[in-house]
C-alpha cells in the first residue's frame, strides 16, 4: 500500500471534528438499520409475553383432551403421550383425569361429588387440614359444611380414606387449573351439592381404587407443564414440535385401532399467530420510513465524502497528476474516514441492541435475531463506505478523466423537478382509505384488526408530503429572491442571498427537519394516544381498578363487606333492561370517588353532581342523566319516576352510553331492595378483592380486572409502531443538526472571507450575526412551525381512526403535546444560535489577506 | 508552425481546441494550438490571466483531452487512450507542480516522507532523499513537517518530488507566483538547475524572470498563440543567478 494511503488514518486526525460528525453519521444509520428489526422483533416477544398471560398455564405445549371415555383408555392416551414426549424434547407429561358429578355416601349422608386426579395436582392445592397421605382429599365447604371428619371412607369403605382438607377453588381459577377449571371449580351459582363437591385423589392409586365407582370418566387431559415461550422463535419451535409429537400420537392410537380417542391440539398456536401478526404489522408498518431514515442517513454518508473530497481536493489532484486512478482515490477516502466510521458503525449496532429496552416494546427478542439485526446494520455500514468510496471515486473520474461537466446538472434539475409529494400523497390517500375500517372488526377476545400496514405509515407519508411541498415552495421562493430588494436591511438582504446561493442544500436540510419534527410530533401524539386510550377504555368498561358482582343482600346492607373490601370500594346497583334501554346506576355518593376509575373525568364535576341527587325527593327520584340526551326517563320498576337534576356527558362504568344515575341516600331500603344487580367497584387490585370475598364465603361472579378485560395487543402494535416513529424523529433530528453543522463548517471558509470583508467594510458584527440567525432561524423556524403544524393535526385526526375498539368510549384523544412542542422549539433555538455562532467565529478571527492568498 | 528546435519534441499538438461549457455558452479554452514541445530545456507558456496557459498545461498533462486536434506524447496519440493508458503515462513519464506551494505535498508526511512518496508513486522503491535535498537547499530539514517549510521551500520541495519521481516531463503551472521575491529567486534557481538534467520542462508564467529563463517560449492569448518565435529561434538560458 502506497505511503499516502499508509498514513491516511493520520490525516484524519487533522479534522477531529469531521472525524466526530463521520462517526456520529455512522453511528445513527447504523443504528437505525439495527434497531428496526430488533424492534420488530421485540414487539412479537412483547405480543407472546402478553398473550401468555392470557392463556392456561399447561397450554403452551401440546395439550391432549379426551371425552367420556374408560380409565384404561385415558391410560393407554397417557401412555402413548409419554412414549412419544422425548422425542420431540418435551418432558414428562401431566395427566389428569375427572369423572361425572356421581353420589356416594361420607359419613351417613349422600352427596353428590366429583372425583378429581392430576399428576402433582395436591402441590397445587392449599393443604387446611390432614396430610399428603394416599386417600382422598374433600373440600372445606364439603367438610366443614356436613363436618366429615378425616379418615372417613365413602361408600361404605369401598373409597379410599379422607386423608385432607384443602381449600375449595374459586373462580377466577388458579392458574394451574385454568384448563379444567370446568372440572375443579365448585360452580358458585348454583348450589354445588347438584354440580358436585371437588373430591381430589393424592395419587394415581387412590384415584384408581375410588374411580371404580364410575363406568367412565368425563374428561382426561395430557399436557404438559412449561414455562411461557420468551419469544416468538422459542414459541414457534415448541408448537413445531408439538404438531408433531401430537401426529405421532394420533398415528399409535390409529395403529393400535384407538383413532379419535382423543384431540391433540396447540392451544397457543392462536396467540402465535397474533403475535405473527402483531410482528408484520409492526415491521411493515416501520419498514417504509426506517428505510427512507436508513437512505437519509447513507446521504449523510455521501455528504461526508462530498466534503471531504472538496476538504483534500489539493491532495486528490496530486496524486491524481501522479496516476492514481479514481477507486484508489476513493479508497484514501476509506482509508481516512473508514476507521471513524466503522467505529461509528459498530458503536451504532451495540447501541441499538443496549438501548433496546428503552425504545423498544417490552419484549424479549430471540438471541439469534441480534445476528440477523447486525447483519442489517452492518449491511448499512458497507453502504456508507462503498458510497464514500464510489463518490469520491465519481468525482474525481468526471474532475481528472472525464475533464468535463457531465449531464449531473441536467439530471440533478430532472430530480428536482420530478413531483415527489404526489406520490407520498398518494401512499397518504392509500393509507387513510384502509384507516377508515381500521378496528371495525376487533371485539373482546377478538384478534388484530385486520389492517393494512399501509395504514399505519399514512400519517408518516402525510408529514413526508407537507414537507416536500414546503420545501418545493420555499426553493422556489429562493430562486425569485433576487426580486427581493432589502439593503435597508443589510443582515436580512444578505441572509436570503445565502440562503438563495445554497438552495438545494436548504432544502435538503429543511425536509430532513421537518420530516424529524413532524416525526416527532405524530410519534409521541398517537402511541401516547393509544396508551391513555387503553387506560381510559379499560378504566370506563370496569368502572374501577377492578370489579365483582355481589349478591343482593351485600348490595342493601344487609350482608357486611368483607373487612378487606371495605377500604376503595363503593357499591353500585344497577337496572339492566333489553339492549337499547338505558341502564340505570345506583350509587353510593361517599364512597363512589374512592373506588370508581376517573381517569378522563373532572372529579369535582362528578363529586358536585352526586350530591345534587343525593337528598330524597318527594315523589321523584333525582337522577343525572348520562350521555346524550334521549327520551324521557324511563320507569323503573320499584322507583318513583326519575327526575333528571343534572348531565354528564359520560359516566364510569356505562361509558358514554345513555343512561342516569341515582344516589343510594335518595332511595329508601325497600327501594334498593328491588335493585337486581350489584357490583363493588374497587380501586385496588383484583386478587386482593376476590381474596376477601372468598375468605369471607360471599359469592363474588364476573370478577373483571382493568389489566385483562380487553384485548390489550390492538393497542400495543399501534403504540409500538410509532414509538419507533419517534425514535426515528429523533435521529432524524439528530442527522438535521449534524448535516447543518457540516454544511456550516464546509462554508466556513467561504463565509469566513466573504464575512471578514464586510466586517471590513463597515458592518457590524452584531449584524452578521444577525443576519446568519435570520438565515439558519429561517430554515430552523419554518422546519419546527410546518413540522408541529402537520405533525400535530394528523395526529389528532389519526389518534381516532387507530382505535381498535370503537364501541367502546371513550374515543381517543391527542394527548397533550404542550411538552414535546416547547422542547422541539426550545433544542431548534439552541441549535439556530450555536450554528450562528460558528458561522461568525471564523469572520471575527480571520486575517482577509490571509484569506486572499489562499 | 513552432517546432521544436532540436527537431526532437516531447510533446507535439496539432489544431489543438478546448472548449469549456459556461452559462452564457462555450467558451475556448484553446483554440487551434498547433506546437512541438522540445524534448529539453524549458518551456514556458507565458501570457495574461484567462489566456489559456493553464488549460494548454492540463492537456499536456493529460488531464484535460482536447475537443478537437491532435496530442502526441513521445509520438504516441493521447488523445483517444483509455483512461487506464493515460494514468499510466501520468505515472511513468510526468510530474506536475502546482501553484500553491502546500498543493504540491502531503501534510502528513515529513520532507522526506513526501519525496519517499512521490517516488512510490512512479514505482520507484527508493529515493536518493540527500541528494534532492542538497540539490534543493534543504539539507536537514529531511524530518521536517512540511508546515515547518517556508512557501519558498515548500516549493523547492515540490520540484525535489517530481526529481524523485525521475519522469522525463516536469509540468509546472506558476511556480512563483505565490512566494515572495527571495523564495522565487530560490526557486528560479531550482528550475536552472533542472534544465541541466536533460528533462523536458514546461512552465506558466507571466513572471519575467521565469520567462528570461526560457529555452522556448510560446505567447497564448485568449487561448490561441501569440506572437509565437519562428522556428529555430530559441532563447539561450541566462546564467544562472544565485540570489
Amino acid at each position: 500500500m502506497p505511503l499516502a494511503w499508509r498514513t491516511a488514518p493520520k490525516a484524519a486526525l487533522s479534522s477531529p471534528l469531521v472525524a466526530l460528525v463521520t462517526a456520529a453519521t455512522a453511528l445513527l444509520t447504523c443504528f437505525l438499520a439495527t434497531a428496526t428489526p430488533l424492534h420488530t422483533s421485540a414487539s412479537a416477544g412483547a405480543a407472546i409475553a402478553g398473550r401468555a398471560e392470557s392463556v392456561c398455564e399447561d397450554q403452551y405445549g401440546p395439550f391432549f383432551n379426551a371425552r367420556s371415555l374408560s380409565r384404561s383408555d385415558a391410560q393407554l392416551v397417557s401412555d402413548t403421550v409419554r412414549a412419544r414426549a422425548g422425542e420431540h424434547g418435551f418432558g414428562r407429561p401431566m395427566v389428569g383425569m375427572y369423572t361425572p358429578v356421581g353420589a356416594a355416601e361420607f359419613d351417613g349422608e349422600t352427596f353428590d361429588y366429583r372425583l378429581a386426579y392430576r399428576d402433582g395436582g395436591v402441590d397445587d392445592l392449599e393443604l387446611l387440614r390432614g396430610t399428603s397421605a394416599s386417600g382422598l382429599w374433600l373440600g372445606t365447604e364439603l367438610a366443614d359444611a356436613e363436618n366429615i371428619p378425616l379418615g372417613t371412607r365413602g361408600a361404605g369403605g369401598a373409597l379410599p380414606p379422607a386423608t385432607g382438607v384443602y381449600r375449595d377453588l374459586h373462580l377466577p381459577a388458579p392458574g394451574p387449573w385454568c384448563s379444567v377449571r370446568d372440572m375443579t371449580v365448585t360452580n358458585r351459582l348454583v348450589d354445588h351439592i347438584e354440580t358436585g363437591a371437588i373430591v381430589f385423589a393424592t395419587d394415581q392409586r387412590a384415584f384408581d381404587r375410588a374411580v371404580r365407582q364410575f363406568d367412565r370418566l368425563e374428561r382426561a387431559v395430557v399436557s404438559f407443564r412449561l414455562p411461557p415461550p420468551a419469544t416468538l422463535a422459542e414459541a414457534e419451535d415448541r408448537a413445531a414440535r408439538a404438531r408433531a409429537l401430537i401426529a405421532d400420537v394420533e398415528a399409535d392410537l390409529q395403529a393400535g385401532g384407538h383413532a379419535g380417542l382423543v384431540h391433540g391440539s396447540v392451544p397457543f398456536q392462536r396467540s402465535i399467530d397474533l403475535a405473527n401478526r402483531a410482528e408484520t404489522n409492526v415491521g411493515l408498518s416501520i419498514l417504509p420510513l426506517a428505510i427512507l431514515a436508513v437512505l437519509v442517513g447513507c446521504a449523510g454518508a455521501g455528504t461526508l465524502a462530498v466534503q471531504w473530497y472538496q476538504r483534500r481536493h489539493a491532495r486528490i489532484r496530486l496524486l491524481s497528476s501522479r496516476g492514481y486512478g479514481p477507486g484508489a482515490l476513493g479508497l484514501l477516502a476509506l482509508a481516512e474516514l473508514g476507521l471513524p466510521m466503522a467505529f461509528g458503525g459498530v458503536a451504532g449496532v451495540l447501541l441499538a441492541r443496549g438501548l433496546l429496552p428503552a425504545y423498544g416494546p417490552p419484549g424479549e427478542m430471540d438471541p439469534a435475531e441480534f445476528w440477523t439485526a447486525a447483519g442489517y446494520g452492518t449491511g448499512a455500514l458497507v453502504l456508507s463506505l462503498a458510497l464514500l468510496v464510489s463518490v469520491v471515486a465519481v468525482r474525481a473520474h468526471r474532475e481528472f478523466q472525464q475533464g468535463r461537466a457531465s449531464g449531473r446538472r441536467a439530471r440533478r434539475r430532472l430530480a428536482a423537478y420530478l413531483p415527489w409529494e404526489l406520490a407520498t400523497a398518494a401512499v397518504a390517500c392509500a393509507g387513510w382509505l384502509r384507516l377508515a375500517e381500521y378496528g371495525g372488526t376487533s371485539r373482546l377476545g377478538d384478534p388484530l384488526p385486520q389492517v393494512d400496514p399501509l395504514a399505519l405509515t399514512y400519517p408518516v407519508a402525510v408529514v413526508l408530503t407537507v414537507g416536500i411541498v414546503v420545501a418545493r415552495l420555499t426553493f422556489l421562493a429562493l430562486r425569485l429572491s433576487h426580486r427581493a430588494r432589502l439593503w435597508s436591511r443589510p443582515a436580512l438582504q444578505l441572509a436570503i442571498r445565502r440562503l438563495a446561493g445554497a438552495r438545494a442544500a436548504v432544502v435538503g436540510v429543511l425536509v430532513i427537519a421537518m420530516l424529524a419534527v413532524g416525526t416527532l410530533a405524530v410519534g409521541t401524539g398517537v402511541a401516547e394516544g393509544q396508551r391513555s386510550a387503553l387506560e381510559n377504555k379499560t378504566g370506563m368498561y370496569v368502572g374501577a381498578e377492578s370489579s365483582v358482582d355481589v349478591e343482593r343482600t351485600v348490595g342493601t346492607g344487609e350482608t357486611a363487606l368483607p373487612e378487606g373490601a371495605r377500604a376503595g370500594t363503593s357499591l353500585i346497583g344497577r337496572f339492566n333492561y333489553t339492549a337499547g334501554e338505558p341502564t340505570v346506576a345506583v350509587v353510593d355518593p361517599d364512597t363512589f370517588l374512592d373506588a370508581a376509575w376517573t381517569g378522563t373525568f373532572d372529579d369535582t364535576r362528578i363529586g358536585e353532581v352526586l350530591q345534587r341527587v343525593s337528598a330524597p325527593a318527594e315523589g321523584t327520584v333525582p337522577a343525572i342523566s348520562i350521555g346524550a340526551a334521549g327520551a324521557a326517563p324511563p320507569t323503573v320498576t320499584g322507583l318513583p319516576p326519575l327526575e333528571v337534576t343534572a348531565r354528564l356527558d359520560a359516566f364510569p362504568l356505562l361509558g358514554g352510553e345513555p343512561g342516569y344515575v341515582v344516589s343510594r341516600t335518595a332511595l329508601t331500603d325497600a327501594q334498593l331492595a328491588e335493585v337486581p344487580q350489584w357490583t363493588v367497584l374497587s380501586s385496588g387490585p383484583l386478587q386482593e378483592l376476590t381474596t376477601a370475598f372468598r375468605d369471607a364465603g360471599l359469592v363474588h361472579p364476573n370478577a373483571e380486572s382493568r389489566a385483562d378485560v380487553l384485548d390489550a395487543l390492538p393497542f400495543h402494535v399501534v403504540e409500538w409502531t410509532f414509538s419507533f416513529v419517534t425514535l426515528l424523529g429523533i435521529v432524524l433530528a439528530v442527522v438535521a443538526v449534524l448535516i447543518l453543522v457540516v454544511a456550516v463548517e464546509t462554508r466556513r471558509r467561504q463565509n469566513a472571507l466573504a464575512a471578514t470583508l464586510l466586517v471590513r467594510m463597515g458592518m457590524r458584527p452584531a449584524a452578521l450575526l444577525r443576519s446568519h440567525l435570520a438565515e439558519l432561524g429561517a430554515i430552523g423556524g419554518l422546519a419546527t412551525v410546518a413540522g408541529v403544524a402537520s405533525g400535530v393535526t394528523v395526529a389528532a385526526v389519526s389518534v381516532r381512526q387507530f382505535d381498535p375498539v370503537r364501541w367502546l368510549a371513550p374515543v381517543p384523544q391527542l394527548p397533550d403535546l404542550t411538552g414535546l412542542i416547547v422542547t422541539v422549539v426550545g433544542v431548534s433555538t439552541v441549535v439556530v444560535l450555536l450554528t450562528a455562532l460558528l458561522a461568525v467565529r471564523s469572520a471575527r478571527t480571520a486575517v482577509p489577506a490571509e484569506l486572499l492568498r489562499a | 508552425m513552432p517546432e521544436s528546435p532540436t527537431g526532437r519534441a516531447t510533446y507535439r499538438l496539432r489544431s489543438v481546441c478546448v472548449d469549456y461549457a459556461t452559462p452564457a455558452g462555450p467558451v475556448a479554452g484553446a483554440r487551434d494550438i498547433t506546437l512541438d514541445v522540445p524534448a529539453s530545456g524549458m518551456t514556458v507558456l507565458a501570457g495574461p490571466s484567462g489566456s489559456g496557459k493553464s488549460t494548454l498545461l492540463r492537456v499536456l498533462g493529460l488531464v484535460e483531452r482536447p475537443d478537437r486536434g491532435t496530442v502526441e506524447l513521445d509520438g504516441t496519440d493521447v488523445a483517444g487512450l483509455s483512461h487506464r493508458r493515460r494514468r499510466a503515462l501520468r505515472r511513468d513519464r510526468i510530474s506536475l507542480v502546482f501553484q500553491n506551494p502546500v498543493d504540491n505535498l502531503l501534510p502528513q508526511l515529513s520532507v522526506t516522507g513526501n519525496l519517499r512518496a512521490a517516488a512510490e508513486s512512479a514505482g520507484h522503491d527508493h529515493t536518493t532523499d540527500d541528494d534532492i535535498l542538497g540539490e534543493l537547499g534543504l539539507d536537514g530539514t529531511g524530518d521536517w513537517s512540511v508546515s515547518a517549510l517556508s512557501g519558498g521551500q515548500q516549493q523547492r520541495l515540490a520540484f525535489g518530488c517530481a526529481l524523485a519521481r525521475r519522469t522525463p516531463v516536469i509540468l509546472a503551472d506558476e511556480p512563483t507566483s505565490q512566494l515572495d521575491d527571495v523564495s522565487a529567486e530560490r526557486v528560479l534557481d531550482v528550475l536552472r538547475r533542472l534544465a541541466d538534467h536533460d528533462l523536458t520542462i514546461v512552465v506558466t508564467s507571466h513572471d519575467g524572470r521565469l520567462i528570461d529563463l526560457a529555452t522556448h517560449l510560446v505567447r497564448l492569448r485568449d487561448g490561441a498563440l501569440h506572437d509565437v518565435p519562428p522556428a529555430g529561434d530559441t532563447r539561450t538560458p541566462k546564467g544562472v543567478d544565485t540570489p
